[in-house]
């Protein structure tokens, strides 16, 4: 029995395909827009990934490939993830053409049940915006599929929807269009380059066997089709029609089967931990401390632990991170203690120069942080690296030309920003490039903002060869250039509590006074109160002033140790003890017992 | 429908012809007769005003950076009054056609000039004054080699060898290590014989590394390293005879200043000169040239080959491993030279042409012009890598008086990589002026009495290239004709051939390359390498 529709249906009937399209467009748009996020895709992609360049040199480079012309459209449009809204907007109207297409193509356009499958595309879409893109790390990602599929669409379409009834004329035309389109771009390109040089890869995957899959489905679906309505037309089979209220409930069951489906689909892939991965990356390279610790305060100790074990250098990079953000919002001295911490994780460079080895996010990192710190040269010199082992990374141009531009060597500044606005790899890179350049063109300086100014005037003066790096010694340096390097300091306080030099720490007393510290930062506190209850102290206590907070602290955790000893606990028992009260384990207090390996005494 | 299409196409007509004509006229060169004057020449890049230039360069096309909305050039030859060239448009990059710069330099001005007008916003035509460039009657070796590469410090990225042909934009890849198959290979210290390009030497660094050696169109790949002599050979310099080579092999490390401009400096740990003779692919030294207390590097045949200059200098520390070496800021050397008699194989005793430290500084990179009469070296305060130096510059000694001066086409930023045209007026060499980073090649031409003038920077075909480019241009070496081999050859020789290995490797023969030789030796045992 076949169900038709009946012509004359209420407004929301006779429209609703349109705007069951709208609404779910719609939602898919606000998905993407404020669940995925296509600023951190881009923002991952420029890091990390291969390049892509919208110069026609990059076009040229590779028209002898097939696909060329998709693949250089996908990394294009790709390119505008950098602005979120305009991301979705793109993402969104792939998933609406795909959906079209594939409506369009179907023989049983009527049959409103079989059009829902026209929105699986744009379902599979969402799914790789879930994932970042990380499953397609082609350039241009997903995208470059999508608009191959599209293609391929467009081709059965034409195949389909030809008036010719010719099966081969219909066929070969489709395939004409999907050669021409996606093939014959790289190949004509070839000829016209001369014989022996179409070295072109042949690249199959591409729409010519979707398009053959799909003129085969759709001439047997139609086949099928006709046969049922001849069969039909024998059995003399009375049509059925619904009404207007039963169309709009179907409509409103249909719509509401799509918007369940599409958010299970995109609930049972969502990544939390690969967004708060990326977004903790975007906020690290634009600057977003603030947010950086909002998204860091959502990691839990078994996550912080899993990455350590796992992924050593990873679990370093996100506490130096971290580090650093507490830094950038004052924050450092007083709660780095609340994160898991490890001295190599500071700066990196310990770690570094022990492992000798070429650790791009290490590098990437202590590269940002030198910079910042006024270790200008060292800066330089590992972005230089970077750009020699990992590519022409926008961020790593960006921080060549902020090097020098810090260092007022402003002829080469301009040749970096020249380079990186014609690089044409990050619309976003491109126009801070441009907008500096404008300036220094039209007043011969560039533009320095306060975090600069501050860097050139933490700059070390004093030149010397570096033999090894310490983090403390490499401080120390930056002090004796320019005592007010409040960062320096605070780095060179957090390795005295990292690795309990607290002789150096009870030295640095005067410089909290000297640089303005209304009072002294809690962890030092705690410091101080560790070292003074020593029998080496060198400074007393009431050389320094304890707030009453950190006082209790240091007695709740001296007096949950001795209650566990005496109860006859082990070391083992302590630490579960402490663990078990979430304020003590925030403080240094706890890094100071839990990371205190004993040494042996002698046999008894 | 037959009168509607009929419209349509004489609207499709009309619309064409408008579009033509738009366009011709837009084509047409404005009227600047009249127009105020600027009353100071404009700010060109490159800044070719002044300067000497070959009758074979390529078309000089720079950015005019000045403001406006459109920009005219004119191009004539010295004295006539009617431009030959004349390229109008809104883009501030000039770019002269190739023909008819051909054909201006073919008439042999002795200088072109340059009359440069913009429009500025407000609509209105400004003349700024005139500019030349004097055009020397003798022409520049047609083909410069050269790599480009990023700055470089512990790492190595892409490198490529290049051949341009400096009367044409056309610039050919010889070699890319990115092509190479463990993406490994470093490329350096290309050398040829008497400028000329089918006698030449390259080295290879890496896993399929060695000598790369070009004679009279056959290449091959050499193993110059011995047990005794670890390092690969670098900077080498051909016998006038094209039998002999010599190189310096070092052990060159860097270390970073963390204050002051310049991040990088190059110690030249330990280094030795050895030879290598063609005919039978050996490698051998003499102790003179291979002191364990002495540095030797950049070895240079004098043009009659009857000795062979290089810089030397004493090695203050004894721990080759420690870096920076102590005393390192103190190494200076001079330039000293050794006979050698190639027939005999008989060595002379080293003398002293230019003491470092009478000078002050120290030499490097010695090239001597065709004839013999000048010697340009490189002279920094210390050490070795004059390209780290912003203070290296180009010093020309005069071989007939003995006397040494700075040259006039050194700047405040390092000078070096320096290279003589086979007719001897033609110096190409590097240098970081431009932006205090980027080493570019630049020309000059070098008058009878030694004297360089205003040097120019290589023309590009796209102007703005000198901007945004972050390449280096290092080690230019003027050449007279193209690389007579295929790029794909050289990569097939690289990647597929065996290493050839001289009878004599060990340097071990006492054979010289015309006879029974004497002071040829074997290396030391626990020599320096």
């Amino acid at each position: 029995m076949t169900t038709v529709v009946p012509k004359r249906l209420t407004w929301l009937a006779a429209k609703g395909i349109v705007l069951r399209y709208l609404l779910l467009l719609a939602a898919f748009y606000a998905y993407v827009l404020l669940v995925v996020d296509t600023r951190l895709i881009h923002d991952r992609y420029i890091s990390v990934s291969m390049r892509f360049s919208r110069t026609w040199d990059h076009l040229l480079a590779r028209l002898d490939q097939t696909g060329a012309l998709v693949a250089y459209a996908a990394g294009w449009l790709h390119q505008y993830y950098c602005h979120g809204p305009l991301g979705a907007a793109i993402l969104t109207l792939v998933a609406a053409a795909l959906a079209a297409g594939l409506d369009l193509w179907m023989p049983v356009r009527r049959n409103s049940w079989l059009r829902l499958l026209s929105f699986l595309p744009a379902v599979g879409l969402l799914v790789a915006a879930n994932y970042y893109d990380l499953k397609l790390p082609h350039p241009g990602g997903p995208l470059l599929y999508a608009l191959g599929l599209l293609l391929a669409l467009l081709a059965a379409n034409v195949h389909a929807h030809l008036p010719s009834r010719r099966l081969h004329i219909r066929i070969a035309s489709g395939l004409i269009l999907a050669v021409i389109v996606y093939h014959a771009g790289g190949a004509i390109y070839s000829v016209a380059r001369g014989a022996g040089e179409a070295t072109g890869r042949i690249y199959l995957p591409g729409p010519l066997p979707i398009f053959v899959g799909l003129a085969v489905v759709r001439e047997l679906w139609t086949r099928w089709l006709a046969a049922a309505a001849r069969q039909a037309a024998r059995s003399k089979t009375q049509a059925t029609t619904r009404s207007p209220a039963a169309a709009v409930a179907v409509w409103l069951v249909q719509l509401a089967i799509l918007a369940g489906a599409g958010a299970a689909v995109a609930q049972a892939t969502r990544q939390p931990d690969l967004r708060m991965s990326f977004q903790l990356d975007f906020c690290r390279h634009h600057g977003l401390w603030g947010e950086f610790l909002e998204v860091a305060a959502r990691i839990t100790p078994d996550q912080f632990a899993h990455v350590a074990r796992s992924r050593p250098s990873d679990a370093f990079c996100l506490n130096h991170d971290i580090n650093r953000a507490l830094c950038h919002q004052g924050r450092l001295l007083d709660d780095m203690f609340a994160y898991p911490q490890a001295p190599g994780g500071l700066l990196l460079v310990d770690r570094t120069d022990r492992t000798k080895e070429f650790i791009r996010p290490e590098v990437e990192r202590y590269a940002a942080a030198f910079l910042e710190l006024g270790r200008v040269n060292a800066a330089e010199h590992a972005a230089h690296e970077l750009l020699q082992v990992d590519g022409d990374r926008p961020a790593t141009l960006r921080l060549l030309a902020e090097v020098n531009i810090v260092k007022d060597q402003r002829p080469a500044a301009q040749t970096f920003l020249g380079y990186l606005r014609q690089l044409r790899t990050s619309p976003c890179h491109e126009r801070w490039a441009g907008d500096l350049l404008e300036h220094y063109r039209l007043h011969g300086e560039f533009p320095l903002d306060e975090r600069l100014r501050r860097i050139r005037q933490w700059n070390l003066r004093d030149d010397y060869i570096l033999r090894y790096s310490s983090v403390f010694d490499d401080m120390q340096r930056l002090l004796e250039s320019n005592p007010n390097n409040r960062m320096a300091f605070e780095y060179l306080v957090a390795d005295c509590l990292l690795n309990r030099r607290w002789d150096d720490l009870a030295d640095q007393l005067d410089r909290f006074k000297a640089l303005g510290y209304a009072r002294l930062p809690r962890h030092v506190q705690e410091g101080l109160m560790l070292y003074t209850a020593g029998p080496n102290a060198r400074v007393s206590r009431d050389r320094f002033v304890c707030d009453a907070a950190v006082r209790r602290t240091y007695e709740r955790f001296g007096r949950t140790v001795m209650i566990v000893r005496q109860r006859g606990g082990a070391r083992p028992q302590t630490l579960r003890a402490l663990a078990a009260d979430p304020e003590l384990v925030r403080t240094y207090f706890w890094y100071v017992y839990s990371t205190f390996v004993p040494v042996e005494g002698p046999a008894r | 429908m037959k009168t509607r299409l009929s419209w349509i196409a004489v609207v499709a007509a009309v619309a064409s012809g408008g579009v033509a004509i738009a366009s011709v006229v837009a084509h047409l060169p404005p009227s600047v007769d009249g127009c105020p004057d600027a009353g100071r020449p404009p700010t060109i890049s490159p800044d070719y005003a002044g300067v000497t230039i070959p009758p074979n360069i390529a078309p000089l096309n720079f950015l005019i950076k000045e403001p406006g909305t459109a920009f005219m050039v004119r191009v004539a030859a010295d004295g006539d009054g009617k431009p030959a060239i004349e390229v109008h448009g809104r883009s501030p990059a000039i770019r002269f056609p190739l023909d008819a710069w051909r054909r201006l330099l073919d008439r042999k001005p002795a200088a072109v000039s340059f009359d440069v007008f913009v429009k500025t916003q407000d609509g209105h035509w400004t003349r700024y004054e005139r500019f030349s460039a004097s055009v020397a009657p003798e022409a520049i070796d047609p083909y410069l080699f050269y790599r480009k590469i990023k700055p470089m410090y512990n790492s190595w990225g892409p490198i490529t060898w290049h051949q341009r042909h400096v009367e044409t934009f056309r610039e050919d890849c010889l070699l890319d290590n990115a092509r190479m198959d463990d993406h490994a290979g470093c490329m350096n210290c290309h050398a040829f014989y008497q400028n000329r390009p089918d006698t030449m030497v390259v080295q290879i660094r890496g896993p399929r590394g060695g000598m790369l050696v070009l004679r009279d169109g056959k290449l091959e790949k050499v193993e110059t390293r011995t047990p005794r002599n670890k390092a690969p050979a670098s900077v080498g310099s051909w016998h006038p005879s094209g039998r002999l080579a010599a190189f310096s092999v070092n052990k060159v490390v860097q270390a970073f200043h963390m204050g002051g401009v310049e991040v990088r400096d190059a110690m030249d740990m330990t280094s030795d000169l050895i030879l290598y003779r063609t005919d039978d692919r050996s490698v051998f030294s003499t102790p003179r040239i291979a002191e364990p207390a002495w540095l030797e590097a950049f070895p240079q045949w004098s043009p009659d080959g009857k000795h062979l200059y290089f810089c030397r200098a004493p090695k203050p520390w004894t721990d080759d491993d420690t870096v920076p070496p102590e005393g390192y800021q103190n190494v200076r050397y001079s330039l000293v030279r050794i006979a050698y008699d190639i027939d005999s194989g008989q060595w002379g005793d080293i003398e002293t042409v230019l003491d470092a430290d009478a000078m002050g500084l120290s030499i490097t990179e010695p090239r001597f012009s065709p004839d013999g009469r000048w010697c340009v070296m490189c002279l920094c305060a210390y050490s070795y890598q004059g390209s780290f130096k912003a203070d290296a510059d180009l010093y020309l000694l005069d071989t007939a008086t003995g006397q040494c001066r700075r040259m006039e086409c050194s700047s405040d930023q390092s000078d070096t990589w320096h290279s003589w045209s086979s007719n001897g007026r033609w110096l190409a060499f590097s240098s970081r002026r431009r932006d205090g980073q980027f080493l570019k090649t630049y020309f000059s031409y070098i008058e009878s009495d030694g004297t360089a003038r205003k040097p120019f920077l290589l023309p590009q075909e796209d102007p703005t290239d000198h901007d945004d480019n972050i390449l280096l241009y290092h080690l230019p070496e003027l050449v007279t004709g193209p690389m007579p081999v295929e790029a794909r050859e050289i990569l097939r020789v690289i990647q597929d051939s065996e290493l050839v290995t001289g009878d004599a490797i060990t340097g071990a023969s006492r054979r010289a390359v015309g006879g029974a030789p004497e002071g040829a030796y074997q290396l030391p045992d626990g020599g320096k390498h």
